[in-house]
């Protein structure tokens, strides 16, 4: 177990004109965890999520990240520069719809690759055989790594955008709503296999969903917010089994167990 | 602290915010120890709270008062208030538990559910698999069955999975709820002799055996939560 969170995040403010967005924030990710967001559309899930990624803006707080080679940045302090190379380097970001995560012109293959070259792989036959390994991975058969992901169905899209995020070894992928879009068939096959994913590469994740089943099967941790703050934290099968909070409370029990 | 386990003055109620508020006081004041090699049952009727004494142990329910301290690789930690990272540490290390109904997990075979334990602590896959195979076996779980996920298993079957699950890593704390409720007479011998296996090599068990024969098979003392709080009322069962 490692020493030093990977992340900490404090203070997390972002205002919308008057409308608070989320209200200080804060929590620690550590190496290997992965932290599932829940909460209601318009609970702040989301805006926490993209500030923390550099998608946003805040309009107060820090967010402190452990680098590869040891030193502790502040993401909102730090010049674009840097921000973008260490988005490069060190995350991923999976999008609840797969083609704002893909390059819809290109082949599936180059989807994968196109990452790799970023961070300067220049051997042709290495990145082509890097995503021949992805696509299978991700469950996607080989044949298809010149077709184009327009070709694909939307669990395939889902898979190719994880393969893509995933071929750099990230040690933090952030994840907006990634099983969303998707039919309860192919989310419980995508689940898996992020499930297996994140174990396997002890990959740290922050999943952002509504779904209260995902964050069973896929996260340790919750955090439940309302109205753009944290009401609750605590390991994943106790909010689920025996949530404190009476918004907590509302939001297990009104979820139907088939 | 020579117990492996040692709850203390543990109290936990739920405050039903959905219902009006209601607040249901379920454990008040529960202090027990278990010790490396016993096996102690609880024996109180259903709805006394001896399954909510087992969550709060494992950290599913959050409890509100009173300690819970485990022997967890050379130091003791008390669980109450403890780190979530912490409580996963001494999960994957220290408490197995096996729940009434096991929890399926889509897609995922049962040989899988049942080697996860071992990997998570960083056995190697074909390893893990071996022993979960063994320990299926040992269970009478037909090997056909192994590559398919528990969900279209019996209950009986799913119970014998979540058996193997929780004892395949050694844990040295064992919760056990109802390990046996929905197993025939040869299964439920298989599962006492893996219990006396687990106390065998010093493993600290708490458990609900609602089988009397069961329960006289593998306890060393009973106890009830609040009649008789902690060791020293205890009354001995075999």
């Amino acid at each position: 177990m490692s020493e030093r969170p990977l992340l900490s995040v404090r203070g997390l403010t972002k205002w919308y004109g008057a409308q608070p967005g989320c209200l200080d924030v804060g929590f620690d990710l550590w190496p290997g965890e992965v932290l599932g967001i829940v909460g209601e559309s318009g609970s702040g899930k989301t805006t926490v999520l993209n500030c923390i990624a550099g998608r946003l803006e805040p309009s107060a707080g820090t967010v402190s990240f452990a680098t590869r080679d040891g030193h502790v940045v502040d993401l909102l302090r730090i010049s674009e520069a840097s921000r973008r190379r260490l988005a490069r380097e060190d995350w991923g970001l999976v999008h609840q719809n797969p083609r704002d995560g893909l390059r819809m012109n290109v082949t599936a293959g180059a989807n994968v690759g196109e990452r790799l070259m970023a961070l300067g792989h220049r051997h042709y036959g290495r990145i082509r055989d890097a995503a021949l390994d992805w696509l299978a991975q991700v469950e996607i058969d080989r044949a298809r790594i010149d077709d184009f992901p327009t070709a694909f169905s939307g669990g395939m899209q889902q898979r190719l955008q994880i393969a893509r995020n995933l071929v750099t070894e990230p040690r933090l992928v952030f994840m907006d709503e990634p099983t969303g879009g998707l039919d309860v068939s192919v989310q419980a096959r995508l689940l898996d296999l992020l499930r297996r994913l994140v174990t396997d590469l002890a990959l740290a994740a922050v999943i952002v969903t509504h779904d209260l089943a995902v964050t069973r099967l896929l996260a340790h941790r919750l955090l439940v917010m309302r109205r753009g703050e944290i009401v609750e934290s605590g390991l994943t099968d106790q909010i689920l089994d025996d949530p404190q909070h009476p918004y907590s409370q509302l939001l297990v029990s009104s979820v139907l167990r088939p | 602290m020579s117990a492996l386990l040692e709850v203390d003055g543990l109290e936990k109620s739920f405050t039903l915010h959905t219902q009006g508020g209601v607040r249901l006081r379920v454990l008040r004041g529960v202090s027990l120890v278990v010790r490396p090699g016993e096996c102690i049952a609880l024996t109180d009727p259903s709805g006394a709270g001896k399954s909510t004494l087992l969550r709060a142990i494992y950290g599913n329910y959050l409890a509100d008062r009173g300690a819970i301290r485990v022997r967890h690789e050379q130091a003791v930690i008390d669980l109450v208030g403890a780190e979530p990272r912490t409580i996963l540490a001494v999960r994957r290390r220290t408490i197995g538990y096996v729940s009434q109904f096991l929890r399926v997990i889509p897609r995922v075979p049962a040989l899988d559910v049942v080697a996860e334990p071992l990997r998570a602590l960083g056995v190697a896959a074909g390893e893990a698999c071996e022993r979960a195979a063994t320990l299926l076996r040992r269970l009478a779980i037909p090997e056909r069955l192994w590559s398919l996920s528990p969900m279209t298993f019996s209950g009986g079957e799913q119970q014998r999975v979540n058996i193997a699950r929780g004892f395949i890593a050694d844990p040295p704390i064992l919760l056990l709820d109802e390990p046996t409720a929905s197993l025939d007479a040869d299964s439920r011998r298989r599962v006492i002799s893996l219990i006396d296996e687990a106390k065998a090599r010093g493993a600290a068990i708490l458990g609900t055996f609602h089988d009397a024969e069961v329960r006289a098979a593998v306890a060393t003392r009973s106890v009830t939560l609040h009649e008789s709080p902690g060791e020293s009322h205890a009354c001995a069962v075999s």
